[in-house]
């Protein structure tokens, strides 16, 4: 009796110390890793979807060993919406031990962080995709998403394909973000020759029947919608109550993959046929890439979100650099590893680092398709 | 396109109308300038789609009567912690206390109802067409309840007793209480009232903007230029200016691009406060300048 207890006692311990084992791992040190994305003010939904994308890939790899054994600490702090938030925020991240940064997001803010981040020489990953801020002086600044200029010259070479198209209406937001993809589309439709038309809009409206009707009485068949997350349910909606979805082809700039215009929606439904350029894609068809998806789901993080994905793809990156890293340590061996990017194929891109510190190329035209619930991929693009 | 572009400019016309009539109410009850309008607003639509209709799971109709009958309360409580001590302070103290107030509304809504806009599915969703013009039935039905709100504010204001005080109490309150009006009570009901119709607008607007925390920022600040159009402190003025508005800064963009339409607002308010202060239908002895009456 004495020897079945010992045994028994004997196997519970060691299926304790098992599952203490298999829930912490051990490591050889941490590593800080600094994240200022926008946890408050007027794109707080958005800032969460990133945080929450970079916090479920840093779990992973932490779960699995953490990165040349070290774990990763994510140091969080706020970049709000506007500039000084975002300086603030970086300010109090460069005052710690981190390696390298995440953010921030806004290229408003990147703009006027760089000679912060310069300054502080800490490689830092920003999440701007302004056509501007690729340049030769970025020495610890690094472009960590696909630049519009890639993603809007993706989708004017994608519309010239099609003969079909005789005129394009492009509505686009009179932000940077808008005002750089108008001027990169309509400079592609020009040299092709094709005929169009332009008008900027407020992300605030809530009637944009005015711009779809103005289009429509131009005589366009196409139509390129360059604007963000907010206006883009209201035009969707207001292009199906006017029955243009069915007269033109609709191209979308990449806020058609976000949840955020989805649950807005009455029904997703309203996006069949509609054409979008995605900075990353979940193929339905990538087991890989479907087991991460549903990994993250488990934890309420959803990759079939465009902009959750897109800092996935980040922080995936991110991870990437600091095995490639000599010593993931040094912030130096860190910068080292970022530059010497090259062809690193990932989940959801291939990225390499050119002389504009421009590390991810890629984008997808994909197109919604009712039938399946979601996007189809027609091309896949390395800028 | 210009009577489409004219049909949906006049419907969200009478929103701003809408907004316009709450800050004169609080006005001519408190000779407060309530800057937390939007934000009220903003938790109107909240307890309807955050709470009634995602959180409790009820139907539109029981959505509508718990919100009202939750911002009522809501609304006595404001009235007596907030609104009513405000009227005894200096007014740029007053201003800034009510902006206080909005931000508190805000981010106690952020952390009720987190950051994420809530989109009330199938809610007032579909169209009427009309020959080549299309109405929006969210459209239709703000019109519909504008009409409706302000017949019945001018009623209650002109046939029954506790209105007839209102008015009293907004031409002059130390003579109101001298022939024997509740002054406090009745700046209790203007409030409520001004309450309610922010919730109905609130619940009104949720379909063309999503439930958000930053969903009534521009309309509330239309509102205000409506009512200053109109003549602040005149309900049939603030009427009349949000339709103005409305229909003015829509049509509008027959004729120069859809972003510039706000600045089609902006203009009227700094004509009007230039050439004509009082506005339209207001009287020239009103002044915002006017010190509260305590």
């Amino acid at each position: 009796m004495k020897r079945l207890s010992a045994l028994i006692l004997s196997l519970v311990l060691l299926l304790g110390c098992t599952l203490a084992f298999a829930e912490d791992p051990t490591y050889i040190g941490e590593i800080d890793l600094g994240l200022c994305l926008g946890m408050t003010g007027d794109e707080a939904v958005e800032g969460n979807l990133f945080i929450q994308g970079v916090t479920a890939v840093v779990d992973k790899v932490n779960a699995e060993g953490g990165v040349q054994g070290y774990k990763i600490n994510l140091v969080k702090m706020d970049s709000g919406y506007d500039t000084d938030t975002a300086i603030n925020g970086l300010n109090l991240i460069y005052e710690t031990d981190v390696v390298a940064v995440i953010g921030p997001h806004k290229s408003t803010q990147v703009s006027a962080c760089k000679s912060l981040i310069e300054k502080n020489t800490i490689p830092t990953i920003v999440g701007g995709t302004n056509y501007k801020l690729p340049s030769t002086d970025n020495n610890y600044m690094f472009l960590g998403r696909t630049n519009d200029s890639i993603q809007a010259s993706a989708m004017g070479k994608f519309i010239i394909k099609n003969t079909d198209v005789k005129k394009v209406g492009i509505m686009y937001s009179s932000d940077d973000f808008g005002q750089g993809g108008f001027e990169v589309i309509s400079g592609i439709l020009a040299e092709a020759g094709v005929d169009f038309v332009g008008e900027p809009h407020n992300g605030q409206d809530t009637d944009y029947y005015s711009t779809l009707l103005k289009m429509q009485n131009a005589g366009c068949n196409a139509l390129v919608v360059w604007t963000g997350a907010t206006p883009a349910p209201i035009i969707i909606r207001q292009l199906n109550e006017l029955g243009l979805n069915s007269e033109m082809q609709i191209y979308f700039a990449q806020c058609l993959g976000s949840s955020a215009v989805h649950s807005a929606l009455d029904s997703t439904d309203l996006l069949d046929g509609m054409y979008t350029v995605q900075e990353t894609f979940l193929d339905p068809n990538n087991a890989e890439m479907m087991a991460f998806a549903d990994e993250c789901a488990a934890k309420e993080v959803y990759a079939s979100d465009a902009a959750t994905r897109n800092y996935i793809n980040v922080a995936q990156f991110v991870v990437n650099v600091l095995q490639r890293a000599e010593d993931p340590t040094s912030r130096e061996s860190v910068k080292q590893a970022l530059e010497s990017t090259d062809n690193q194929e990932l989940m959801f891109g291939t990225f390499s680092c050119d002389e504009y510190h421009m590390v991810n190329h890629s984008a997808a035209i994909c197109q919604w398709k009712k039938d399946i619930g979601g996007m189809e991929l027609i091309e896949s693009i390395q800028g | 396109m210009f009577l489409q572009l004219l049909i949906s400019g006049i419907a969200m016309g009478f929103v701003y109308a809408l907004v316009g009539i709450e800050y004169t109410l609080i006005w001519n009850s408190c000779m407060l300038l309530n800057f937390a309008h939007g934000q009220m607003i903003m938790l109107g639509a909240y307890i309807f789609g955050g709470l009634f209709i995602t959180g409790l799971g009820v139907s539109f109709v029981m959505g509508w009567v718990g919100t009202i009958a939750l911002v009522v309360i809501l609304g006595v409580i404001l009235a007596y912690c907030i609104f009513i001590p405000l009227k005894d302070v200096g007014r740029l103290y007053a201003i800034v206390a009510t902006l206080m107030f909005g931000m508190i509304i805000t981010e106690s809504s952020s952390l009720l109802w987190g950051v994420y806009p809530i989109y009330v599915s199938g809610y007032l969703s579909g169209i009427f067409r009309i020959g080549n013009i299309i109405i929006t039935k969210v459209y239709a039905y703000i019109m519909v309840a504008a009409v409706i709100i302000v017949i019945a504010l001018l009623c209650f204001m002109r046939l029954t007793k506790i209105g007839k005080a209102m008015r009293c109490v907004s031409e002059n309150k130390s003579m109101a209480a001298m022939v024997g009006i509740n002054v406090k009570t009745n700046m209790v009901i203007t409030i409520t009232i001004s309450c309610l119709i922010c919730a109905i607008v609130g619940m009104m607007v949720a379909p063309l903007f999503s439930i958000s925390l930053t969903m009534a920022n521009t309309i509330s600040s239309k509102g205000f230029i409506s009512a200053i159009l109109g003549g602040f402190g005149s309900v049939p003025g603030a009427i009349l200016g949000g339709v103005i508005v409305g229909a003015l800064e829509n049509v509008s963009t027959i004729f120069i691009d859809s972003v510039y339409r706000d600045i089609v607002s902006f203009i009227i308010l700094i004509v009007v406060i230039m050439f004509k202060p009082s506005g339209l239908l207001g009287a020239p002895r009103v002044k915002i300048s006017a010190k509260p009456t305590k």
